[in-house]
């Protein structure tokens, strides 16, 4: 099984893409190289994996299909050692050498993207997006930003397919007017009522929906949008340094989310063309995907930091291309408690203050 | 010739005694003068003062636990009160007392300061009306104040308590008045300071929870960051939805008619108050009904 190993043309070292400047860089001798500069020299270091034993009469064990569902085995180029890594991995760094590994195979044929965008956050601007992350807080327990660590920062490029879809619906609302008047004695009101019809198309571009089971889709919403004006072309050049997966739940299989979004921009966009009317009422809907549109499939940056606090994990995530961090915080039940007290107290003083005063002043 | 002498000595002697006794009788007519008339001119009032019970509400002893408290309100601060209870007089309440305190001459003694609760079982109203000074010592708002004490009592038909209640609001309005004071609302019903302080602190209290509920909610809801995206505007095209039919129809009008209430303009049975003319004269008053 071929992996890659991008090695730098000066000292053989592993080269990863940097973020920050957008090149593959060697973090030894300290060489930078445009991705198309390495694509022209690297695919020659892709390397078969060898299936000699150096022992004699030792035959190693080979892995059956059946003994691992969901693992595979890959030889790191830079040391040989034998990685044992999820079925899904595209590439990922040797635990022994630390080298950069690419697994082009896991991104071939079908499961080739048609988009990557590259990394743009750096390891150190996720930290900090974090701390920043637990600024102006209140209810944050303190001893949660001085004692937890964090576990893993991971940077994975999480498969998503982007659908491209056209919805048309049709909607009816009743609106409503009322005018009030005097005449003589009495007091009108007119209420009169109208029967409103849109109908109308929207076309939608690139609607990411994560393609991993094992990932949150949530979390994966959350961080969402990215920016598609710095789409690239897939080269397996932007992997190195870096998790990445192919997917493995297929785009039928999540279209059932992107309706329903789809359709609550529909209600909302349409709503918007009903106006002049003092209240207005939805009757009926009905959306329709017109039709099936465009799938691709892309690579996405998200950084994943993991932290531990009181034996529970707390799980963020931040768009690797944006900064957007998300991440649900515990709530320390004192500090609420403290924090309600401290709004309570003042308030009824001050309430109480204000009575005070307005009683003396004869007002009440 | 020594009877003569007598007589000439005491002629003479006649006019230094009828001097020092013309001195001695001016000056003790006006010493008495000068302590007498303020009781002679204050103590002046006017007999219609009292309780008229025409409706036989009140028992003989509460009429006349009434009519002591009036009585003692007279003497004390030279005001005349009447409490009077009918049936229904089919007509404006406030005008009705004024004219009754004409007839009857309720607030016509040397200070001329009056005041008539007047109260109609049977429709459930109860009137404060005033004349004189009492007027403006007794505005508006201090009428109503002493309207919403006595009517906690009307409600639960403590007539006496309720009569009671008016009486000794107009007594702290009087002994304040009497300092040289004006009388404000909080003078009269209600809790004393220290009272309305413990219950605007209770109040405040359970108002404030709510404000306090919005700021720590909302607080609470910037620690929950990990939520899904509501829809798809990300993806749409900035001009939204294109429309390829649009359509309203009006399908009609429905029209409802409410007759506006007069405003009354006497104050009567509907309740309210301000200054009135009865008689040439000018009189305030406030109307409930309870």
């Amino acid at each position: 099984m071929a992996v890659l190993n991008y090695k730098c043309p000066n000292c053989s070292a592993g080269l990863t893409f940097d973020g920050k400047t957008q090149k593959m860089v060697c973090e030894f001798c300290g060489s930078s190289f445009s991705v198309e500069e390495v694509e022209k020299f690297a695919p020659q270091e892709a390397q078969e994996e060898s299936e000699t034993s150096s022992w004699e009469d030792f035959q190693p064990e080979e892995w059956g299909k059946s003994d691992r569902p969901g693992i595979r085995v890959w030889n790191c180029p830079s040391c040989g050692a034998e990685i044992i890594g999820e079925e899904t991995e595209g590439a990922r760094k040797c635990p022994y050498c630390d080298n950069p590994m690419v697994m082009p195979e896991q991104f071939s044929g079908m499961y080739r993207p048609d988009y990557i965008i590259p990394f743009k956050k750096t390891k150190k601007e996720a930290v900090a997006a974090l701390k920043k992350h637990y600024l102006g807080k209140p209810l944050l327990p303190k001893v949660f930003k001085d004692q937890h660590h964090l576990e893993e920062v991971q940077a994975v490029y999480v498969p998503f397919w982007l659908f491209d879809l056209e919805a048309a619906g049709r909607f009816r609302y009743e609106g409503i007017n009322t005018r009030v008047y005097t005449r003589g004695e009495y007091q009108y009101t007119d209420t009169s009522f109208f029967n409103i019809l849109r109908s109308g198309r929207m076309a939608f571009s690139k609607i990411p929906v994560d393609g991993s089971k094992k990932i949150d889709d949530t979390m994966m919403e959350a961080i969402e949008p990215y920016d598609y004006g710095e789409l690239e072309p897939f080269q397996a050049t932007y992997l190195s340094g870096y998790l990445a997966n192919k997917y493995d739940v297929e785009p039928d299989e999540l279209t059932g989310r992107v309706h329903e979004r789809i359709e609550q921009s529909m209600v909302h966009s349409m709503r918007k063309t009903v106006f002049g009317y003092q209240e207005v009422v939805p009757v009926n809907r009905q959306v329709r995907i017109s039709r099936k549109g465009h799938v691709s499939y892309c690579l996405l940056p998200v950084w994943f930091l993991n932290t531990r606090w009181k034996g529970k994990t707390y799980s963020f995530a931040m768009n690797g291309q944006t900064g957007k961090l998300i991440g649900d915080l515990p709530v320390g039940k004192e500090l609420m408690v403290q924090y309600w007290l401290r709004w309570h107290i003042p308030l009824t003083l001050a309430g109480t203050a204000g009575l005070a005063a307005l009683r003396l002043l004869g007002v009440i | 010739m020594g009877r003569r002498e007598d007589l000439r000595a005491s002629r003479e002697a006649q006019p230094v005694l009828s001097g020092a006794f013309q001195k001695i009788l001016l000056i003790i007519c006006i010493c008495f003068a000068v302590l007498c008339s303020p009781a002679v001119l204050w103590a002046a009032p006017s007999e219609g003062a009292g309780v008229y019970d025409y409706y036989g509400l009140l028992d003989s002893r509460e009429e006349e636990e009434l009519d002591e408290i009036l009585r003692e309100l007279r003497e004390e601060y030279q005001f005349d009160g009447a409490v009077l209870i009918t049936d229904d007089v089919w007509e404006d309440d406030r005008h009705y007392a004024a004219e009754f305190m004409q007839e009857h001459e309720i607030g016509y003694g040397r200070e001329k300061n009056g005041m008539c609760l007047f109260h109609q079982p049977d429709s459930r109203s109860i009137t404060v009306v005033f004349r004189g000074m009492a007027q403006e010592t007794f505005d508006q708002e201090v009428q109503d104040v002493i309207l919403d004490d006595c009517i906690e009592y009307l409600r639960e038909d403590d007539f006496y308590q309720a009569y009671r209640e008016v009486l000794d609001d107009l007594e702290k309005g009087l002994k304040r008045f009497s300092k040289g004071k004006s009388i404000r609302p909080m003078d009269l019903g209600g809790p004393g300071m220290g009272l309305f302080l413990l219950y605007s602190l209770a109040g405040s209290f359970l108002v404030m929870a709510i404000p306090t509920f919005g700021i720590v909610w909302f607080q609470k809801s910037r620690m929950h960051t990990l939520v899904p995206q509501p829809n798809a505007d990300f993806y749409a095209p900035e001009d939204g939805v294109e429309l390829d039919r649009e359509r309203d129809l009006y399908v009609r009008t429905a029209t409802t008619r409410t007759r506006i209430p007069k405003q009354s303009s006497g104050g009567g049975n509907g309740g309210g108050g301000g200054n009135f003319k009865a008689g040439g004269e000018s009189f305030s008053g406030s109307s409930r009904k309870y």
